[in-house]
């Protein structure tokens, strides 16, 4: 096998672990604050190999999530694009900060990243745009700052994860 | 070093060692692939066909959860010497001798059980389309929770059909697979449930409003008059869900003033995080 399906397939393995963690491992109230595993470790891989990951593998992830978690086909996708995009576009800033600044950057990020699941695409309620309320908030904030925190973590894991067995070509 | 990993400076002719970024022309047609998705699941609900065996298909991943449950287990067992196994097995045995005898008594007591039952079954609902279902996951989507559960590849369960715990209804089949079944439940936005009331017996439509929220029941004309704590049934009008089935309870009746109609509010007793195992009525 050569390397470069070697290190792809390590990569995929990581997002379907996260994937696999999002969907089967919590299943109680802290589902609603905790943070999206498939997500982040995709974040970490636009920022730590650009070049091995692409557009593929967010829409592929995102369709994946959206069967699991029972969103409309596509709304993961869009937003998993979205951001792998932002990640590439912007790695070089991204990964030459500070790990607190990284999770800084992530917490917003994640508390948008929710608010969008408040959009009510179904016109369920007639009235409203959206679903979005006090407690929604609160939720989203908790979940951005579990995301927060779980980022460094999760850093220093992929981080030797990678060094360990996604080599480079020589 | 691959030829795409590096541009050529102009000026100086050296190497750039820049790694190029994603191409927006594949971002947008990625956009426009979602975008064209997302459409045709919210006008032609096409994705229900396939989430089932989509869960199917990542059964072998949820398997996976009981792995690191099974080997925690396995560690005390591990550690103990061979006189302690003995004894613990020794006291095993002992408490199956009292099971038994309680079996004996309560199988007498089922059996009289069991005769009442079928006088009351016979009259309401058969007992014949009941089949067992094990959650084996819920989604995090707040306003979408999607529960998940494995249904037998004999069952003969159906799209539409109801599941059932023992506080009452939980939702029904919205997608169905080889092995497993999409639920909507009750909480889900998209939910709308037909109700009628204990003892005012006043008719409407039950909305979900999310998980950890109260339900609602839509379009009550001001003059009605629900009393708080009243509990709340399947209506069985438009023939899903059948009649008399526990939903809930009336905890809020507001009169806003800027509405046309009431705001009333159903707390839903069962939450499906609180449940492992249901029961899958086929609706006649």
């Amino acid at each position: 096998m050569s390397r470069d399906i070697k290190n792809q397939l390590l990569i995929f393995l990581t997002l379907f672990i996260g994937l696999y963690v999002d969907t089967y491992l919590f299943t109680s109230d802290f589902q609603m604050w905790q943070p999206t595993f498939v997500l982040l470790t995709l974040i970490y891989w636009n920022m730590a190999l650009p070049d091995r990951i692409g557009i593929m593998a967010a829409l592929s992830f995102g369709i994946f999530t959206d069967l699991l978690e029972g969103s409309l086909l596509g709304f993961h996708g869009i937003l998993f694009v979205l951001i792998t995009y932002a990640c590439q576009r912007f790695f070089y800033q991204f990964r030459v900060s500070p790990l607190w600044q990284q999770s800084f950057t992530l917490f917003f990020l994640f508390i948008l990243y929710k608010q969008v699941f408040a959009l009510d695409f179904m016109n369920t309620n007639q009235e409203l745009t959206n679903l979005s309320d006090s407690s929604f908030f609160m939720n989203s904030f908790l979940y951005a700052l579990f995301s927060a925190f779980i980022w460094s973590p999760l850093f220093f894991m992929l981080r030797y994860y990678r060094r360990r067995w996604v080599k480079h070509n020589s | 070093m691959r030829r795409r990993e590096h541009k050529v400076s102009y000026l100086s002719s050296e190497a750039i060692f820049a790694i190029p970024a994603m191409k927006p022309s594949k971002v947008i047609l990625s956009l426009l692939v979602c975008s064209s998705l997302m459409l045709s699941d919210v006008y032609f609900e096409s994705s229900s066909k396939i989430r089932g065996y989509a869960q199917d298909l990542f059964m072998p991943l949820g398997a996976l959860v009981n792995i690191p449950a099974d080997f925690l287990a396995s560690i005390p067992d591990s550690l103990r010497t061979r006189s302690e196994l003995i004894l613990s097995l020794e006291l095993v045995e002992e408490e199956n001798k009292k099971l038994k005898v309680i079996n004996q008594f309560l199988e007498k007591v089922s059996k009289e059980n069991e005769e009442l039952n079928s006088l009351w079954s016979s009259a309401r609902l058969n007992f014949d389309n009941y089949s067992f279902a094990r959650k084996r996951s819920i989604s995090s989507n707040e306003f979408q929770p999607l529960l998940i559960v494995d249904v037998g590849s004999e069952s003969n369960a159906g799209i539409n059909d109801i599941l059932l715990s023992p506080r009452g209804l939980v939702g029904k089949i919205k997608s169905l697979g080889l092995y497993s079944a999409e639920i909507l439940v009750l909480h889900d936005v998209r939910s709308s449930v037909p109700i009628v009331t204990e003892k005012s017996k006043l008719h409407g439509n039950l909305k979900g409003n999310g998980i950890g929220r109260a339900g609602n029941i839509e379009y009550i004309k001001k003059t009605a008059s629900f009393e708080l704590g009243e509990k709340v049934y399947t209506s069985g009008i438009a023939g899903i869900f059948p009649e008399g089935i526990f939903v809930g309870e009336i905890t809020s009746v507001d009169d806003l003033a800027d509405s046309k109609f009431l705001e009333v509010e159903v707390s839903l007793m069962q939450s499906p995080f609180n449940q492992d195992f249901y029961l899958i009525y086929k609706n006649e």
